[in-house]
């Protein structure tokens, strides 16, 4: 496997990072980006022509990763060249959300099984039921295929996300990627890092990813009023208290993001389902753990690779971190470079949802809010 | 700047001024941390206080709760003292006042017991009373009534619906109420009835049948009949049965029969004229020494001509999709092709009106069972209506794809969209848009209708948005298997294995 990097700021143009003549090889080039330089054509065009073979899949992201780098309003691109690595790929529009275990289903149904060994999945972020659309790829993959990926973003502003494959990106847009043959080897690993706090609440009324009370009480008003002045930042503030879900009959708890606000319906929208009848309990940050959390991700992600390096990285990372850590924001990306180490190709972006396994002996996978989730590719 | 950093500044510097130049966007950066430190600081004192508070009221109402609970086990084993004696031995009977005391329980123990008695008794007649004035109800009421248990059991029956079946009440209760009222469609007595009654105690709603349901009597003659289900609660909201309401609809059917017969006939009848004016006319326009001015006149009966004609056959179809007489003949067909053909077709008006088609399908889709007349039909209907209400320049885009198990396959345009107001009716026989109906262009009314029986028979549905100004988008979905296509499941398996993807 090789990999070349370049990126794309206002102030200084496109600049090269690492070249490998990957021009006329790469078969794969993962752009992410700012919304409105993703949606110009004339980048589109310019990546095209600077990889006129390889298929494009592009996201939109609330920050951008390249190496250890954290960046804003700009566009990160890392072109692969898989020596022994047949790629598979598929795309569809969903028209509305509850489509999105349909979508997920017909997604899966495109990609051939036969030497399947990974998907990854860039979805819209504000228009597709996160949880459907993974239970409807997962539902139609072989068991033993793992689906990584994520919701991407819109800085912190919750207006338009676009996803694009092999064309200039827009709304609503699903793309996955299918990785084929006994020569790739894939490690994915996902860490959060918040503590919860405060009482228990049971949801007394939601519906799919909508929640209206907690203890027969407006969530929305409990939100207003521990956020106090920064009540007015909503939904982007909202990211600072996730809420750590517990269904009745399990032990492990997932974690939800906000992702709006309806004033008039008194309702908050979150990046998962959050059914009636399960219990919650707001989460803070905790900027050590938070920064160990990315730390272990990498470290599980690792795992599959054994005493060998990964050779790519590709990091999705929640918006609520970058938020809450801020101009330390970079010390998580650092953390995961340290432990897969100087000769893995990492790139990425702050998003609005992970897609990965709970754990990496398990294939089952999730949606994930507020983690730093990794998937890592190496070649024998 | 930062009150805390600006203070520093000042004591380092003497005056903020006289930071050194090149450092100031270097404070700029230290002073957001600062505010952003406050900020976190701030909000997780606020969230400390709020979460200890509303921990300390949980604390107080647990509190509260096992007060309360301590009472109440206090008031129990106060009672329960007062019981033992008499559940043990004699052993306790040691002196006369308790003697006396034992035998004046025992006395208000016996008039208590009296008293719940008299109690039941009174409840028991009130009961049977209202049972009674139920019962009158239920017979007098005018259309058969039956009402089943959880079990499809049938608990009672009026007389009217004792009439209705040709069974009497004692031969019936207990039975499965598909034994003693069977149900079959007019059109199609042979495939199932739906399950609406057991639908009924699932959902809990009330449920009204379509019509052109007949009723099978005890002596096989049929019945036309409507009928509607409802669900019974008991007072706490749980279902414990259903009650059916069956009518006899002979007239009604027998008038809906007449009224269609007569369309049916009125329709063919005038179908040979218009036919015979239409070879008159075209005959006149074949004539080369007709003058300027009668030829313009001869072209607008053409017109009228043409549009009498498209509206009569119309009418025809309505009438056999009301009478069920439509033909099917499924055939495997390629419904892209059909989908090309009616694009087509339709191009020399497209062209007139300066309107591009734009046709994406999808190479996924695949051959299905379906008759290829009936499904042109629906194509062109919504094409057309794509086409003729849109705007100068517009756009109408077909796009077909394979999604799970349906074909999903949308006609958009950008014409003059349907009101709000008219959303509602727009798949209704006879029903225009107020705006359709002031545009330039004709239209019975009869093609949405049209569209959505077909679409209905063969399992599929159509929905639509629109946005009156914008545009309209119809959403046509069909099962790959279609119902009523002879053949319980039909797919022809494409030569290669679905490749990857459908890129746009």
């Amino acid at each position: 496997m090789k990999t070349e990097q370049r990126k794309f700021t206002k102030e200084k143009g496109w600049e090269i990072i690492s070249d490998n003549n990957l021009k006329d090889i790469a078969q794969l080039v993962f752009v992410f980006g700012d919304t409105s330089l993703l949606k110009d054509p004339k980048n589109f065009n310019e990546v095209k022509s600077f990889y006129p073979n390889a298929h494009i899949l592009s996201g939109s992201t609330a920050g951008e990763i390249i190496g250890a780098q954290v960046l804003d309003n700009s566009m990160v691109v890392t072109a692969v060249n898989f020596t022994n690595t047949p790629l598979q790929f598929a795309q569809t529009k969903i028209a509305k959300m509850e489509d999105s275990l349909l979508v997920g289903e017909a997604l899966a149904n495109a990609l051939p099984k036969e030497g399947l060994v990974h998907v990854m999945v860039l979805s819209d972020g504000l228009h597709v039921n996160g949880t459907s659309l993974v239970k409807g790829l997962t539902g139609k993959l072989p068991k033993e295929v793992a689906v990584t990926g994520g919701l991407v973003g819109d800085q912190a502003r919750f207006k338009e996300t676009v996803v694009g494959l092999d064309g200039v990106p827009a709304q609503d847009i699903i793309a996955v990627v299918g990785f084929y043959g006994t020569h790739i080897k894939v490690g994915y690993g996902s860490m959060g890092g918040w503590d919860p706090f405060g009482p228990e609440r049971l949801v007394t009324k939601s519906k799919a990813n909508v929640l209206y009370e907690l203890d027969g009480q407006s969530a929305l008003e409990l939100y207003k009023k521990y956020l106090g002045d920064q009540a007015k930042d909503l939904p982007a503030s909202g990211l600072l208290f996730p809420l750590n879900l517990r269904l009745e009959g399990r032990k492990t708890g997932l974690v939800r993001t906000i992702l709006s606000v309806s004033d008039e319906e008194g309702s908050m929208t979150f990046a998962g389902d959050i059914p009636e009848g399960s219990y919650v309990r707001l989460m803070k940050a905790n900027f050590e753990r938070l920064v160990d959390g990315a730390a272990g991700a990498a470290s599980m992600s690792h795992e599959a690779f054994g005493s060998s390096s990964p050779e790519l990285a590709i990091l999705i990372s929640c918006v609520g971190r970058k938020l809450v850590l801020k101009q330390r924001v970079e010390e998580e990306v650092e953390s995961v470079q340290d432990k897969l180490g100087q000769t893995a190709t990492m790139t990425g972006f702050y998003s609005y949802g992970e897609i990965c396994p709970v754990t990496p002996a398990e294939k089952q996978c999730e949606l994930h809010n507020q983690t730093m989730t990794i998937t890592t590719f190496s070649e024998s | 700047m930062n009150k805390l950093l600006l203070r520093q500044i000042k004591k380092a510097f003497g005056d903020e001024n006289k930071v050194p130049r090149g450092l100031s966007s270097f404070f700029q950066i230290v002073s957001d941390a600062y505010d952003g430190f406050d900020q976190d600081r701030d909000l997780a004192a606020r969230s400390f206080d709020l979460s200890s508070q509303e921990l300390l009221e949980a604390n107080q109402k647990i509190r509260a709760e096992s007060e309360r609970q301590k009472a109440i086990l206090e008031a129990l084993r106060a009672a329960t003292a007062v019981l033992q004696p008499i559940e043990s031995t004699n052993e306790w009977l040691t002196s006369k006042d308790e003697a006396i005391y034992l035998a004046s329980s025992l006395k208000k123990l016996i008039e208590e017991q009296k008293q719940h008695e008299r109690e039941l008794q009174e409840s028991k007649t009130r009961t049977e009373q209202e049972k009674a004035k139920a019962e009158a109800i239920l017979q007098s009421i005018g259309d058969g009534v039956f009402a089943v248990d959880l079990n499809y059991k049938i608990m009672l029956m009026n007389s009217v619906a004792e009439q209705l079946s040709g069974f009497s009440f004692i031969e019936t209760q207990g039975k499965y109420y598909k034994d003693i009222f069977q149900f079959v469609q007019e059109k199609n007595p042979e495939s199932p009835y739906p399950l609406f009654v057991e639908e009924v105690i699932k959902t809990g709603m009330v449920k009204k049948l379509a019509n052109h349901t007949l009723l099978v009597k005890r002596d096989q003659t049929k019945l036309p009949i409507s009928d509607s289900a409802a669900p019974i609660k008991d007072d706490k909201g749980n279902i414990f049965g259903a009650i059916v309401v069956v009518r006899d609809a002979s007239r009604e059917r027998e008038i809906e029969r007449v009224k269609d017969e007569f369309i049916l006939i009125a329709a063919h009848q005038l179908r040979t004229p218009l036919g015979s004016m239409r070879w008159i006319i075209e005959m006149l326009l074949s004539y080369k020494d007709t003058s300027p001015k009668a030829r313009e006149k001869i072209e607008l009966i053409n017109k009228s001509n043409k549009r009498m004609i498209i509206l009569v056959n119309d009418l025809l179809n309505v009438s056999r999709i009301d009478q069920g007489k439509v033909q099917n003949e499924p055939t495997i067909t390629d419904v892209c092709e059909i989908i090309k053909a009616a694009a087509l077709e339709m191009d020399a008006e497209a062209q007139k009106r300066k309107v591009s088609i734009d046709l994406r399908l999808d190479v996924n889709i695949p051959k299905i069972m379906i008759d290829p007349k009936r499904f042109a039909d629906v194509i062109q209907n919504l094409l057309s209506n794509a086409v003729k209400y849109n705007v100068v320049g517009g756009k109408a885009v077909i796009v077909g794809m394979l999604v799970a198990n349906y074909i999903r396959i949308s006609v958009a345009d950008d014409g003059i969209g349907i009101p709000k107001e008219d959303q509602e009716r727009v798949f209704s026989k006879f029903y225009r848009a107020a705006n359709a109906a002031h545009s330039d262009t004709t239209g019975s009314g009869l093609g949405l209708f049209v569209v959505k029986s077909y679409v209905e028979e063969w399992g599929g549905s159509v929905r639509f948005q629109s946005v009156e100004g914008k545009g309209s988008t119809f959403y046509l979905e069909l099962p790959v298997n279609l119902k009523n296509a002879n053949n319980s499941y039909f797919h022809v398996p494409t030569e290669n294995p679905p490749q990857a993807t459908f890129p746009s």
